[in-house]
């Protein structure tokens, strides 16, 4: 089975390299980027097997990036992670990952995504 | 009064007069007949001596004090006092004599003082003084002399000095008892009636609207003063119900200040605490992204650290459960703020209290704490977030535990209330018997990290998570406390619809 590749879109730098450090050592391919156009742009040359995105970001926000990674592709699975206090994941997303987490929690969550596939 | 007195005295005597002095006047005319015809066969006859001899007697008849006959020539010819015979006559007499024309008697006062008539009448000639041989007269003149009597006027004296006296004490009777009628007349319907009248409307401009004027009579005046009288009613009336009007209007207007400064103080704290609320959301957002890269990179530090380095790996935990602390308060705060709706079911409040209650009551600090309930039997159910309800509860309960020091009294009671917006809610009181809260903190407890509780015990989160739980709901947390008594907490709940409970709750 191939290494899954993740892309992670945040503003925030500290939690981009939390990802990384987190997921890399995982086996992770990780690609991180820091707003959603970036991340739209990348999608579109190269597949993920997931997406992990924040939900407030300057310019365009985590709820505009979903729907329009899923207009381009619907089968995507995405987690968001977020600082908002939110029970449910919004609309299209897989699961919601609440700020600060720790190493453990993101694993889970992104294993839980894989499985079901 | 004197003077119409005075002059109704003065014509009455006049004319009283008047009549006394006709009467003088007949006599003296009938004495002057009489002493004619007796005296006109002795004059036709030309018997001078027995016509002064008859004068003479005469004149002893009552009253008459002298008779005179006047010649053509104005001389007296014959008198019943001698010594005037052959003297002037008076004036009139002198007239009657020469051409007969008849004079007026007169009144005059005689030389001795005495009133008496004074009357001259001519002496016609007839027939036989022309046909006669005595003394031949030529038919034609008017008159043949006059014949003069002077009659006493004493009766008219006297008759005049009672008449007067009468008269003035008529007069004055008269005019008294015509006075003290009009006297009492006015009185009686005008001066009265006016003075009464002018004390009622003196009264009534005072205020006094309880005077009633005493005047009962049928005529105009007493219309006037059943109609005064009516009038001050009526102002009574209308005056106590523009009184009961104006306390209506003033406790109107006193309740819906109040209700506005309740309502202004409400929208100002709930404006207060939204706003907090923004800001607390806001920070506590961005403080999620540095925890997030200290709780990770402190777990992947610890992840490889050799176990043995046990130190180390203790320090890293205490970073770990610091940040785990931050995030706590964190969470606590964007549940203060947080705007999502939760999952509502129709909740059963007086279940989900006493299971607060039971869960509660296995901790050894709530040992000494009496718990009293007194539940409304068949509360509406209410549609709600039973888990955020639940915390509300628990929060509200630990809250009173302590600042009772873990002994105490709370009394929780449920009930079916009317929200402040006139929709139907219930509500939960409770209610400890703890120190109470200073009224100067009492604004505050809402707010986030507000806390009266010893440093490290309270988060100063737990209220204001209470608070915007409820608001959510569309209810409201009032809280009433009275230091050295206690506290209660009254968490009021829209129903929104909910059915009544199908079952009674003990």
């Amino acid at each position: 089975m191939s290494r899954a590749r993740i892309l992670v879109i945040d503003d925030e730098d500290i939690v981009r390299r939390c990802c990384v450090r987190a997921l890399g050592p995982e086996g992770y391919e990780v690609d991180v980027v820091s707003d959603g156009p970036s991340g739209l742009s990348l999608l579109g040359s190269s597949g993920y097997d997931i997406i992990v995105t924040d939900l407030k970001m300057p310019g365009m926000d985590g709820h505009e990036v979903i729907r329009r990674i899923l207009s381009v592709a619907p089968n995507s699975r995405i987690i968001v992670i977020t600082g908002f206090d939110t029970d449910q994941p919004p609309h299209g997303a897989y699961a919601v990952l609440h700020k600060p987490f720790t190493p453990v929690a993101l694993l889970s969550a992104i294993s839980a995504t894989l499985r079901s596939k | 009064m004197v003077c119409f007195g005075l002059a109704f005295s003065v014509i009455l005597y006049n004319y009283e007069r008047g009549i006394l002095v006709t009467n003088i006047q007949n006599d003296a005319r009938f004495a002057s007949d009489m002493v004619m015809h007796a005296l006109r066969r002795d004059m036709l006859e030309g018997r001078r001596e027995e016509i002064s001899r008859m004068l003479k007697e005469m004149v002893h008849a009552e009253g008459v004090r002298e008779i005179n006959i006047i010649g053509t020539s104005g001389k007296v010819t014959f008198s019943s006092t001698p010594s005037k015979e052959g003297a002037a006559a008076d004036a009139a007499s002198i007239i009657a004599a020469g051409d007969g024309r008849q004079q007026a008697p007169l009144v005059e006062t005689a030389g001795d003082g005495a009133e008496v008539l004074r009357y001259s009448t001519a002496v016609r000639p007839d027939a036989g003084c022309f046909s006669g041989a005595c003394h031949y007269h030529a038919p034609g003149p008017q008159s043949m002399g006059a014949l003069q009597i002077v009659i006493s006027a004493d009766r008219l004296s006297s008759s005049t000095r009672r008449l007067a006296i009468g008269t003035v004490a008529y007069g004055a009777v008269f005019s008294t008892a015509v006075f003290g009628a009009i006297l009492f007349i006015i009185y009686r319907f005008v001066t009265r009636p006016m003075t009464l009248m002018a004390e009622g409307m003196k009264r009534l401009a005072s205020g006094d609207l309880d005077y009633k004027i005493p005047i009962n009579t049928k005529d105009e005046i007493g219309l006037l003063a059943s109609t005064f009288n009516a009038m001050a009613t009526d102002i009574k009336a209308y005056r106590k119900k523009l009184e009961a009007w104006a306390d209506e209007l003033q406790s109107e207007v006193d309740k819906k200040t109040r209700e506005i400064t309740e309502a202004h103080e409400q929208m100002v704290g709930a404006e207060k605490l939204a706003s907090l609320g923004r800001m607390a959301a806001g920070v506590a957002h961005e403080l999620n992204n540095p925890l997030t890269g200290v709780l990770t990179f402190a777990h992947l530090l610890k992840d490889r650290t050799p176990k043995d380095r046990i130190e180390d790996i203790e320090d890293l935990d205490a970073i770990i459960q610091q940040t785990e602390r931050c995030a706590g308060i964190i969470r606590g705060l964007l549940g203060f703020a947080r705007k999502t709706s939760a999952e509502r079911i129709e909740v059963n409040l007086n279940e989900l209290i006493d299971s607060s209650i039971s869960i509660l009551q296995n901790q050894s600090k709530f040992h000494n704490i009496k718990f009293k309930k007194n539940f409304a039997e068949r509360l509406p159910l209410v549609h709600a977030d039973s888990n955020q309800l639940h915390q509300v509860i628990l929060n509200i309960i630990q809250n009173a535990v302590d600042a009772m020091d873990n002994n105490g009294r709370i009394e929780i009671a449920t009930r079916e209330a009317k929200c402040p917006d006139g929709r139907r809610c219930i509500e939960a009181e409770i209610a400890d018997s703890g120190p109470g809260i200073m009224a100067e903190h009492l604004g505050k407890i809402f707010e986030p990290f507000f806390t009266t509780k010893p440093v490290g015990k309270g988060t100063g989160l737990g209220l204001p998570v209470s608070y915007g739980i409820i608001k959510r709901h569309g209810g409201d947390i009032v809280v009433r406390s009275s230091v050295g008594k206690g506290t209660s907490f009254r968490i009021i709940l829209p129903l929104d619809g909910a059915a009544l409970a199908q079952e009674d709750v003990a």
